[in-house]
């Protein structure tokens, strides 16, 4: 297989291609779109948002029955670089609202330059969440996007700059933020319950390990120029594309790709939404053996963050996929929520006498999404904006970093430099043109 | 020196290997076999070569010679003859270490299509100023879709250098290579940038001003950050000029709000009375930052020229400023004409309204048009702050709302203040049943123990006979929130002294006893059973029945022994079903004594199918007893044979043989073919238990907050003393998989991670002899045999069995095994034999799961 440098269509989509876009708005099925009466804005209660779907894999099935819920969400378009994905997704869309309607895009620009398109979801893989992101709000379209927000500091820093710069909308599938048991924790620890918090003990399970693969030809039905998208191309490896969470352009591992949700957690009890650490550091890391496995990221490991108030957080990537909790450690006790079970423990025990029971878990993200909904109404940021993101997110990059250079690192989260000169290299990647940020 | 990695790969061991090495520079041999071997790789191919070239470039940070080698190492990787995986991860080395030494190597790389993408990722961050000078001139000889590559680096790299050449670019035919042209224009942003963006905005060509607007937009942010505000505001002026594209203006628009003097707001008050309906809503938001004390005031006086969608916008941001003027302007509009703004008028004043809102609300529920509205008023009420002020006007509206009743008991209800329990218990008189029913939900809620007596009365006094059953449920409940049980038979029993002065009120008042649940309130119950008056004495025998623990079986038995019907002798035996399955004092024995007892009592059929479901539950061999004979009994034939198959699980591991004959019967039966296939394979499991022992007791879980598994192996907990008191032991359920009978699962029964549990086995021994204890355990176990530690393995990992071995000699009689078996994570389960010194089968001993008598 040949390199290619081939860029993606026009970036900006030429006269042609955007008439053509535009004459399909304009014979889609007639549900005005909040653009029109003012979304993006000033939309009525009752008027629909308008929503498109970006990357329609597994984890986009899971959480658009979330999206379809809604009676003022309308679901009219879908874009995956995949065309089995593409079909499904718009089998799915097609079933909810019982007719044929739903339009399909290979490429998502195309879905962003259609006028009646308010809002998308973007769940792609990782490597694609801020440029896929970026391209949509200065489209003028606001987003919900899967976590994390980008694979690079400096991305997502980039992406934070760009949603405020259009005034965009964006909610980061971090949606243990509009759960009941996490906000119960965060309640019981804000109230000074555990006493004064001094550790974060977070716990995430073993990532895999992808055994060597020859390269073979890219499938029908594939767009894996488009799949790659900013990553520096190389070779269509099965194994390889189906285990992207294990590679450095693509995923960073698991701790990266899950711990973001956990570091959001702590963020957000600890009221540093709008910092983070001062230190990072990574230890005990168990990599696949290059003799049986072509993957690039730890299998397991601890990540640890030091705040300038002197609180810990660790991250423990070890145990089964149902052992993941995190546990707010203070000096009059500790309160834990099971993120397998949703279930709280704490002690003293007391402190869950004030646990109402019964709530939506984190399969559930319709509390999440509403929140979304909401904020694009009011024109207001939503629970997990950028900001909050980018600073989740940061964290565990940190320890990414940290990990692959096998150093502790200092970090300002002001000027968001290391005191590293190696480590400040990896803030950024640039991207394969005509992608940018 | 080898350079390879270790392939154990924890990093952390090769510390002192690392260390060694970066002693001195690395020898340039090896660095040449490395070059040569990592040359060669693609994907599928071995990665140790990569591998260690991020060693070294790792390890390599702080000793700028080893660096300096180490990249002449990356820059002849990039050599022709190597891959393009090859060259590609070179390349991605070079973009975290690359500095001017290896710009030649790289700017071979930028002129082939192929490899422009990856020589831009080795340059992006290099921090030299030549590689600008590389990029521009690469420009000119590479073909378009690099060239694209070349703008949007020099852009990102803030090239300032490049912008003749970019602004050139922006002429081009080819689409791609003016929108990197441009938007690089933006990111540099410099004067001459400033000057060719503004340009292009009105030249006139609308995919290029479009393109232009974007790019001005970053620019205008790096132009703040200069610090020159004001060309930055001239910029987003023109942006928000009406011809800009609605995403344009809005973002022209917020930055403007951010960057005004005044916070933005006379220019959000001037869009807001525009005609953009884009514009209005991010006008409306900036009202929540705004820091003028007026500014509430200035823009409720707008809100009539609003439509009524953004009107609810606007009274979401009065919301959030929550001063004076901004509940003013929510409380007017709680009685708007439409529909929608008053809902957002009500939800607003429920975050910030107080005592002074209730006379607002009330108002508006009086005129409340349909039900949703209504209960919009109600939850606004239940959250409005202000204490017991609020409370009081609220339940006053009980006396003077024309609204039904029930609604505003339950806002009381939610607001969960007792101070409005007076008030609530007038209701609890009501003859309307639905406001009835209420005031008694919110009184079990509400209600305080002084105030219990009178609830009770009100209970036996009840006057809407429909809401029997919801006040009967809501004084139980109220009952039941005492803590001590004496305190709660000392307010029933009074009640019932005192207060419940008809046949029906001392009814309800001896149905609540059970909730009492003490010797005082089990005595009154006993007594009432033998009042003269029928409905009395059956109410006692319900009360029975309904008791909360095995204290009232043994009167329960009494009762159907002696009933005068066969409906008295059906309830009581049901109360006995109920409590004999509820953990007691009693020992499997003892309830097992008292279901033969009540065998004996039950005289149809439908009864006798009672008491074998109830069976069911009494995980002990003696249930099993009982069961058999009822299998022959063509009436209860499918009941029994369901209660044998469902105790078989529990009792074949303790009681093998006679589980396997009931199980070996019921397969005969014409009963359910899906049961009797049930038993089969139950059968054939246990004839696949060989000579593992299943015959055992188990206790746990154990753990200690904090404590992983691997720790509290070395803990000792209750079952290790010889004199533990309080350890609970019970049978362990056999195994149930074909293909491993003998795994005792531990996780099926406890569950849980980092825990402990302990189990325990009899083997008697004819005479004394040599013998082999065999364990396999997931994760950790530690074996005693007689009381000495023969087995002591803190380990991770599946069951195998015969994982651990022991030698043992077995003495005359009883012999005690006692595991303890430790939980890390995922499986946890055990399996154990004792076998001859060589392993084979040792005949003639036999296993018992209870303690020698």
């Amino acid at each position: 297989m040949k390199p290619s440098l081939k860029p993606s269509r026009s970036v900006s989509l030429n006269r042609r291609s955007f008439l053509k876009t535009a004459l399909v708005a304009a014979a889609a099925p007639l549900v005005v779109p909040g653009s029109v009466l003012g979304l993006n804005g000033a939309t009525a209660p009752s008027n629909k948002i308008v929503f498109g779907g970006i990357g329609m894999g597994n984890r986009a099935m899971f959480i658009l029955p979330n999206f379809l819920a809604f009676q003022e969400i309308h679901f009219v378009a879908v874009s995956d670089a995949r065309e089995e994905r593409r079909q499904n997704a718009k089998k799915a869309v097609n079933q909810h609202y019982n007719n044929e309607d739903c339009r399909e895009y290979r490429d998502f620009r195309e879905l962003l330059a259609q006028k009646d398109i308010d809002a998308v979801l973007i769940a792609t893989g990782n490597r694609w969440h801020s440029t896929a992101s970026m391209f949509a709000s200065r489209a003028g379209k606001d987003i919900y996007c899967e976590k994390p927000i980008s694979l690079t500091i400096r991305e997502g820093r980039e992406l934070v700059n760009t949603c405020r710069r259009y005034g965009t909308i964006y909610q980061s599938g971090t949606q243990r933020r509009s759960t009941e048991s996490y906000s119960f924790a965060r309640e019981m620890v804000r109230q000074g319950k555990v006493g004064k918090v001094h550790t974060v003990e977070m716990q995430l399970w073993e990532g895999a390990s992808i055994p060597h693969q020859k390269p073979t030809a890219v499938p029908p039905g594939w767009d894996y120029d488009m799949w790659l998208g900013p990553v520096p191309w190389r070779p269509f490896v099965r194994v390889r594309v189906d285990g992207w969470p294990y590679f450095w352009d693509t995923g960073e591992g698991m701790h990266t790709d899950m711990g973001c949700h956990y570091t959001d957690q702590m963020q957000w009890v600890l009221g540093t939404d709008d910092t983070g650490p001062v230190e990072f550091e990574a230890a005990d890391l168990v990599w696949p053996d290059p003799k049986k496995f072509m993957s690039e990221t730890a299998i397991s490991g601890t990540f640890k963050y030091r705040f300038a108030s002197g609180v810990q957080g660790i991250i423990n990537q070890r145990g089964a996929f149902k052992d993941r909790y995190i546990r707010y450690i203070g000096d009059e006790g500790w309160i834990q929520v099971d993120d397998e079970t949703d279930l709280v423990t704490a002690e003293p025990k007391s402190i869950l006498q004030a646990k109402q029971a019964g709530g939506v878990s984190w399969a559930n993200a319709g509390a999440h999404v509403r929140n979304l909904l909401d904020s694009i109404r009011s024109r207001t940021p939503t629970k997990c904006n950028p900001e909050v993101a980018h600073r989740a997110q940061t964290i565990c990059e940190g320890t990414t970093i940290a990990a692959r250079l096998g150093k502790k690192l200092k970090w300002d989260p002001v000027k968001e430099q290391f005191d590293n000169d190696d480590a400040n290299r990896m803030l950024y990647r640039q991207p394969r043109a005509p992608w940018r940020v | 020196m080898n350079l390879f990695l270790n392939p154990t790969m924890k990093t952390r061991s090769l510390g002192i290997f690392l260390s060694l090495l970066l002693l001195n520079t690395v020898p340039a041999a090896d660095l040449t076999q490395l070059v040569a071997d990592a040359a060669k790789y693609e994907s599928g191919g071995p990665v140790e070569p990569l591998r260690e070239f991020e060693r070294l470039v790792r390890e390599s940070g702080g000793n700028a010679a080893q660096r300096a080698e180490v990249e002449a190492a990356l820059a002849k990787l990039l050599a022709p003859k190597s891959t393009f995986e090859a060259r590609r991860f070179a390349c991605v080395q070079l973009a975290n270490i690359g500095t001017e030494a290896s710009l030649p190597a790289i700017e071979a790389l930028l002129k082939d299509p192929a490899t422009t993408g990856i020589a831009c990722l080795a340059l992006g961050s290099n921090p030299s100023p030549k590689v600008n000078d590389l990029l521009r001139a690469a420009l000119g000889s590479v073909s378009a879709m690099a060239r694209v590559q070349l703008l949007v680096t020099l852009g990102d790299r803030a090239d300032t250098a490049a912008v003749k050449s970019l602004v050139e670019f922006t002429r081009s035919a080819d689409p791609a290579t003016v929108d990197a042209a441009i938007g690089s224009l933006g990111k540099i942003a410099s004067a001459e940038a400033l000057a060719e963006l503004a340009t292009l905005r009105q030249r006139g060509d609308l995919e290029q001003a479009h393109l232009a607007a974007k790019a001005s937009l970053v620019a205008a942010d790096k132009v703040v950050q200069r610090g020159d505000r004001a060309a930055a505001v001239g910029i987003y002026e023109q942006l928000l000029a009406a011809a800009q594209p609605a995403q344009i203006r809005r973002a022209a628009l917020e930055a403007l709000l951010r960057l005004d003097d005044d916070g933005g707001e006379k220019r959000a008050l001037e869009a807001l009375r525009g005609t953009n309906v884009v514009l209005k809503p991010s006008a409306i938001a900036r009202l929540r930052a705004l820091k003028a004390a007026d500014a509430s005031e200035k823009f409720a006086k707008e809100m009539a020229k609003l439509t009524s969608s953004e009107q609810v916008l606007l009274l979401e941001s009065l919301a959030a400023r929550n001063d004076a003027a901004a509940r003013a302007a929510i409380a007017d509009k709680v009685s708007a004409e439409d529909a929608a703004v008053r809902k957002a008028a009500v939800v607003a004043l429920a975050g910030v309204g107080d005592a002074a809102s209730v006379p607002v609300l009330a108002k508006a529920l009086n005129a409340a048009t349909n039900v949703d509205e209504q209960q919009t008023i109600e939850m606004a009420l239940a959250s409005l702050k202000g204490g017991d002020d609020v409370d009081k006007q609220i339940a006053a509206l009980l006396q003077t709302a024309s609204v039904p009743k029930p609604g505003l008991i339950n806002v009381l209800s939610r607001r969960g203040n007792s101070v409005v329990v007076p008030a609530l218990l007038v209701e609890a008189d009501s003859t309307d049943a639905a406001t009835a029913k209420a005031a008694f939900r919110a009184l079990a809620k509400l209600v305080t123990p002084e105030s219990l007596p009178v609830f009770a009365e009100k209970l036996a006094k009840l006057k809407a006979p429909e809401a029997q059953s919801v006040a009967e449920a809501a004084v139980a409940q109220a009952v039941a929130k005492l803590p001590e049980a004496a305190l709660r038979s000392e307010i029933i029993l009074g009640v019932l002294k005192d207060r419940a002065k008809t046949v029906e009120g001392r009814c309800v008042i001896i149905g609540l006893l059970p909730v009492c649940g003490d010797a005082k309130a089990l005595a009154a119950v006993k007594s009432a059973r033998a009042d003269q008056e029928p409905r009395i004495h059956d109410a006692a025998v319900r009360a029975l029945a309904d008791w909360p623990d095995a204290s009232a079986t043994d009167t329960l038995l009494e009762v159907a022994q002696t009933a005068a019907t066969d409906t008295e002798r059906v309830v009581a035996l049901r109360g006995c079903v109920r409590l004999l399955g509820t953990p007691g004092d009693y020992s499997a024995q003892e309830v097992a004594a008292r279901f033969q007892k009540a065998m004996g009592l039950a005289k149809n059929t439908d009864e006798k199918k009672l008491l074998l479901g109830g069976l069911a539950s009494v995980h002990d061999p003696i249930a099993m007893k009982l069961v058999e004979p009822y299998l022959s009994d063509a009436t209860v034939q499918a009941e029994a044979a369901q209660a044998a198959v469902t105790l078989a699980p529990h009792l074949c591991g303790a009681s093998r043989d006679a589980t396997k004959s009931a199980l070996q019967k019921v397969a005969d039966l014409p009963v359910d073919k899906r049961l009797k296939q049930t038993a089969s394979d139950l059968v054939d499991v246990i004839n696949r238990f060989a000579d593992f022992i299943t015959a055992w007791q188990v206790t746990g879980p154990f753990l200690q907050q904090g404590v992983e598994g691997s720790a509290l192996f070395h803990m000792p907990f209750p079952p290790e003393q010889a004199d533990a008191k309080d350890v609970k032991w019970q049978f362990m359920p056999a195994g149930t998989s074909k293909e491993r009978p003998w795994l005792l699962d531990l996780g099926k029964l406890y569950g849980g991670n980092h825990r402990v549990a302990y189990a325990r086995a009899w083997i008697h021994s004819e005479s004394e002899q040599p013998a082999r204890l065999e364990v396999g355990s997931d994760d950790g176990v530690e074996a005693w045999f007689n009381g000495q530690v023969v087995i002591s393995a803190n380990r991770g990992g599946d069951v195998a069995p015969g994982a651990q071995k022991a030698n043992v000699t077995l003495k005359p009689g009883s012999n005690l095994v006692l595991l303890k078996v430790v939980q890390w994570t995922a499986g946890w389960g055990f399996c154990g034999r004792v076998a001859r010194p060589d392993g084979s089968t040792l005949q003639g001993i036999r296993v018992e799961a209870n303690p020698p008598k």
